[in-house]
């Protein structure tokens, strides 16, 4: 009774409506968690300065690393002076040439066959005739 | 990021630029295969043309007699004339472009000796010329009897054009051993020059020179062997009677030279390591 005659006469409108299911309790607690979840990721997501300069200084010196390794500085240590292109020994001169020469007689050995003749005398018939010699 | 985009432009432009500079593994080496003379090469292509062509001539040659000897016509006579002048010309064609062929390959020879080179360019000039004069010989001839005449003055010089062939293949034979045989023996006194001059071990100077010693005895042997070669092909020039028989004679002495000059080739390889 006391709830009929409620003074309150806008009541109501907070009141479930008859016949009708309670809406569930945990409706809005999704919300809250997902809010809060989104917030968990950006702050993950945010990347700091600090963070910037580590990975722009490490690929930095991976990339140094790299060039090192593939001019051959790091063998005898930063060079700071513009070094002289290396002038060819006289060893490596004589090998090389020597290696020519090498190549050389070994073509000259292969021509030299005596087995291989690449100019035999032609083939041709020495008896073109139109009415054949009587012998 | 300006400074990334920088400096991977830096890393492409000196890993393309300066890497095969400073990589002493990469190395662009010359063809060291020898190269032909040009003219010795289209000589030698003028005379498989010539020769391809006088095979046809030959082919159409035959037909043509045997159809005259069949039909007995004069207008069979007058193709078989044809023939025979067509085919006579290819021949005699063919003959100078392989003498042309011989004599290019003769003055690019290296290895042979002045003199005896000189005579064989010259023989073989002479029968270049010779073989011009047949050749318009041929193109005067009309009729059969002169056809023929000039196939029986073609067959009765064949034997002497054989014998200039095969004496000119000799000496280029011989001449390819002995500039092999120099070339190697030039390359040996080098190499022993270059290994006194690094100053070895006493054990390994003379291991060399016992090597180097081995090596020259064989040059010495190929040496030998050419000399005889070449005063037996001299023999063979005096009586003019080279030919097949007489070349396979020394192409096989020639052989045991060869032989000793794959040793020697060997035994340089093992020297020079």
């Amino acid at each position: 009774m006391s709830e009929n005659t409620a003074e309150n006469q806008t009541q109501f409108m907070e009141d479930q409506t008859l016949f009708q299911r309670p809406a569930p309790m945990q409706v809005t607690q999704p919300e809250q968690v997902s809010l809060g979840v989104k917030q968990v990721i950006v702050q993950k997501k945010k990347v700091t300065p600090k963070t910037i300069i580590l990975i722009v200084v490490g690929v930095f010196v991976i990339l140094s690393i790299l060039l090192m390794m593939m001019t051959g500085v790091g063998k005898n240590g930063l060079q700071l002076s513009p070094k002289p292109s290396p002038s060819p020994t006289p060893i490596t001169n004589t090998m090389s040439d020597l290696d020519k020469a090498m190549n050389r007689l070994n073509q000259d050995v292969i021509a030299a066959d005596p087995t291989v003749n690449d100019l035999p005398f032609p083939p041709l018939n020495s008896e073109l005739y139109i009415v054949p010699k009587m012998n | 990021m300006t400074m990334i985009v920088i400096f991977f432009s830096l890393l492409l432009h000196n890993t393309i630029l300066f890497y095969p500079l400073f990589h002493p593994k990469i190395v662009f080496a010359q063809d060291g295969s020898p190269q032909t003379a040009p003219q010795v090469e289209i000589s030698r292509n003028d005379y498989i043309q010539k020769l391809n062509d006088y095979r046809i001539k030959e082919s159409q040659f035959f037909v043509a007699t045997e159809q005259y000897k069949q039909i007995q016509t004069l207008a069979a006579l007058e193709d078989a004339v044809k023939a025979s002048k067509d085919v006579q010309l290819a021949r005699i064609d063919t003959l100078t472009a392989y003498f042309q062929a011989l004599r290019d390959t003769m003055v690019a020879l290296k290895g042979a000796e002045v003199t005896k080179k000189s005579i064989q360019v010259h023989a073989l000039q002479t029968t270049i010329i010779e073989l011009e004069a047949v050749r318009a010989q041929i193109i005067k001839a009309q009729d059969r009897i002169a056809l023929d005449n000039t196939s029986t003055q073609y067959q009765s010089r064949n034997v002497a054009y054989i014998a200039t062939a095969y004496s000119a293949l000799s000496l280029i034979k011989i001449s390819n051993i002995q500039s092999a045989t120099d070339q190697l023996g030039f390359i040996t006194g080098q190499v022993f020059d270059q290994l006194q001059a690094s100053s070895p071990s006493a054990t390994v100077l003379s291991e060399k020179q016992r090597s180097y010693d081995e090596l020259s005895r064989t040059i010495a042997d190929i040496k030998t062997v050419l000399v005889a070669v070449m005063k037996r092909v001299e023999n063979i020039d005096q009586q003019n009677s080279f030919n097949s028989s007489s070349y396979s004679q020394i192409v096989d002495t020639l052989g045991q030279g060869f032989s000793k000059l794959q040793l020697a080739q060997s035994f340089l390889k093992e020297f020079a390591k």
